[in-house]
């Protein structure tokens, strides 16, 4: 198992070497740094000079080598409007995307998997039929409209949800982790935790959705494959109940490409948090990176680019692994 | 599919497995074999559903000119504004209500479908061109050119797609054209992996042997065994495709980078038409369900065909 393990982590590296390369080569490219440093005071000497100072004439695999040193340590560059360090404002950023991704994950699959199994366990039925149009309709939806309906609907109409922002203004939390749900809880105070749950609550549905639908409808049909094994005969044929053979038998056994599916959904839901962030103007690194491109921040754009297919390679090598965990034949191959 | 031209081969891949099909049943054989797959589709519930959509929005999109009102100019700027009529409720007069600058929404709808649709279509057409070319190199030659390629692939697919999409918006502008090109460009991956798979798949067997065996050249053997192998996977990832281009592309529409107003298109319209969500909920409404019901169709479809295209799933 280690010995897996270590062999998926090294195997993750290229992808990560490409994704900083390609960040660069893309980004780094655009624009004439020389216009974007010196504004107004542009000339040609000040330019000259600033490309001798910043070494731009080198050639591009050393540029990209300096890059990467970089960020390896830490150094993202400075944020082109608000002149602070990227790095700063990434940590200020990132929780706040994680909590709300976390929380559509969680919902997603707290949605998803059960209705998944009651469609396979009920096959060719009405109920089956319902859940994979809902299903069908979850994935067509795009999340930006959807987010603006429940705002809409449940905040706007019934007055359910606040519309914007993490929390009520005058709410103070001491920041632990950053994510205030879990701040709220672990400094014990309930009236910011109800608030920060409060607010969570309508981006977490509107970032759910299509992962929610996209796990249905995997788990489904993994459950159907697997419900036609012979064990599953077997176990049926010793006499036992209906639900004990789905949830002990069958299960299990669904959850490979269902993880799988968790897995890349988590990545697109990094994505679709670009769009409900901005919509319910959540401070996180979607709207953050949304911001930096209307106004032209290459270097916030950069690093947002960079964390979030991070985040996406890491996420993967997570899936990877838990395969092993639950296929332990896996990882003997 | 009618435009597809109907070879031997294809067959093959519509009906995988089954190559000796005139062996076991002549009389079948002699029925041109996209007849027989369209007969198929014919009995998919999901897929004649999805069609049936797809074609609906087809048709409104061909008749925008006789079913709206108002009128864009040859270069889609509508012109025409009426302030003092403007945020009107449907009406007998304005069906959809009018919009903030006082356009009837109906127009605008009719003609933006004509905008989602070729957007879908021209971006999924790109990434399969380049996708098939990219996949049938790797598959073909092997060694570093396909090392090379699908690694590249897989730095590509290590993006969350709309990212990816916002990045290359940035490098090469905003407008209609680079949202279809950045669209396309991020979609290549799936398609070339696809091609690659039936390149690998076919490349051993042994009427391909046989074939090569005859003198057939290299390029022959690719477009007259192995491609059309990989036609029904291909035709099945691009329905879904299409419904997947037209999402990405609202959404950068809606961030403002995507097709530019005075330009009509659902995305556009509905980043327009945000702030009026409290005052004129119906502006913000109707331009999404015409996205999901598009989305909606050409999920149908591809989920359709993929029970008709891929047997194992028969049935299920």
């Amino acid at each position: 198992m280690f010995g897996y393990v270590l062999r998926r982590l090294l195997l993750a590296l290229p992808a990560l070497l490409g994704v900083t390369f390609l960040t660069y080569a893309l980004l780094g490219a655009t624009g004439d740094p020389c216009a974007a440093l010196l504004g107004e005071r542009y000339t040609t000497e000040r330019c000259d000079a600033v490309r001798a100072r910043y070494r731009l004439d080198d050639p591009l695999p050393i540029k990209y080598g300096r890059y990467l040193g970089a960020v390896l340590s830490g150094d993202l560059g400075d944020s082109v409007v608000s002149k602070r360090p990227v790095a700063e404002e990434l940590r200020e950023k990132f929780p706040a995307t994680m909590e709300l991704a976390l929380a559509a994950v969680v919902l997603a699959v707290l949605v998803g998997i059960p209705l998944g199994i009651v469609a396979a366990a009920r096959h060719n039925t009405a109920i089956d039929l319902a859940a994979m149009i809902t299903a069908l309709i979850g994935v067509s939806m795009p999340v930006f409209w959807l987010a603006l309906m429940l705002i809409y609907f449940l905040a706007f109409k019934a007055g359910l949800f606040p519309t914007t922002g993490r929390l009520s203004s005058g709410m103070e939390l001491p920041t632990i982790t950053g994510l205030y749900t879990l701040d709220a809880l672990l400094s014990g105070r309930w009236e910011a935790l109800r608030d920060a749950v409060h607010h969570l609550i309508l981006p977490a549905v509107a970032l759910s959705t299509i992962p929610a639908a996209f796990v249905a409808r995997i788990t489904r049909s993994a459950m159907l494959e697997v419900l036609g094994q012979d064990y599953i005969r077997t176990a049926r044929a010793k006499g036992l109940t209906e639900s004990v053979v789905v949830r002990r038998h069958a299960l299990k056994n669904a959850l490979l490409p269902v993880v799988t599916v968790i897995g890349l959904q988590t990545g697109f839901l990094l994505s679709g948090a670009v769009l409900t962030e901005t919509i319910f103007a959540w401070p996180g690194m979607g709207r953050w990176v949304v911001t930096a491109i209307t106004s032209n921040d290459i270097p916030v754009v950069q690093a947002g680019v960079l964390v979030f297919a991070t985040l996406f390679v890491m996420i993967n090598l997570l899936v990877d692994l838990s395969y092993a965990w639950l296929d332990p034949r896996i990882s003997f191959e | 599919m009618s435009d597809v031209e109907t070879t031997p081969p294809e067959r093959d891949a519509l009906l995988p497995g089954i190559a000796d099909l005139d062996a076991i049943a002549p009389e079948a054989a002699r029925r041109p074999p996209w007849l027989d797959a369209l007969r198929r589709i014919r009995r998919s519930r999901l897929a004649m559903a999805g069609l049936l959509i797809i074609g609906l929005l087809g048709a409104i999109a061909l008749a925008a000119p006789a079913i709206a009102s108002q009128h864009p100019d040859d270069n889609g700027v509508w012109r025409t504004t009426d302030m003092r009529n403007r945020e009107q409720t449907p009406s007998a007069e304005h069906w959809m209500g009018t919009d903030q600058l006082g356009r009837d929404m109906l127009s605008r709808m009719v003609y933006a479908a004509r905008m989602s649709l070729l957007i879908g279509v021209v971006s999924v057409s790109l990434a399969i061109a380049i996708g098939t070319l990219l996949g049938a190199v790797a598959g073909f030659l092997g060694g570093a050119a396909d090392m090379a390629i699908m690694r590249f692939m897989d730095i590509m697919l290590a993006f969350p797609s709309i990212l990816l999409a916002l990045a290359i918006v940035v490098l090469i502008g905003e407008g209609l054209i680079n949202v279809m090109l950045a669209v396309g460009i991020i979609s290549i991956p799936t398609y070339a992996r696809i091609v690659r798979a039936s390149v690998l798949g076919e490349i051993n067997r042994e009427y391909v042997t046989a074939s090569r065996a005859l003198g057939a050249s290299g390029s022959r053997i690719l477009l007259r065994h192995v491609l059309p192998n990989a036609l029904a996977p291909l035709i099945v990832a691009g329905s879904l495709g299409i419904g997947s281009a037209i999402l990405d592309a609202a959404g950068l529409g809606f961030l403002g980078l995507g097709a530019q107003p005075p330009l009509a298109e659902w995305g556009l319209m509905l980043s327009d038409t945000r702030q009026k969500l409290f005052t004129a909920p119906w502006l913000v409404a109707f331009p999404g369900v015409a996205i999901m019901l598009t989305v909606l169709g050409f999920n149908l479809l591809g989920d359709g065909l993929r029970d008709v295209l891929d047997p194992r799933l028969r049935g299920r």
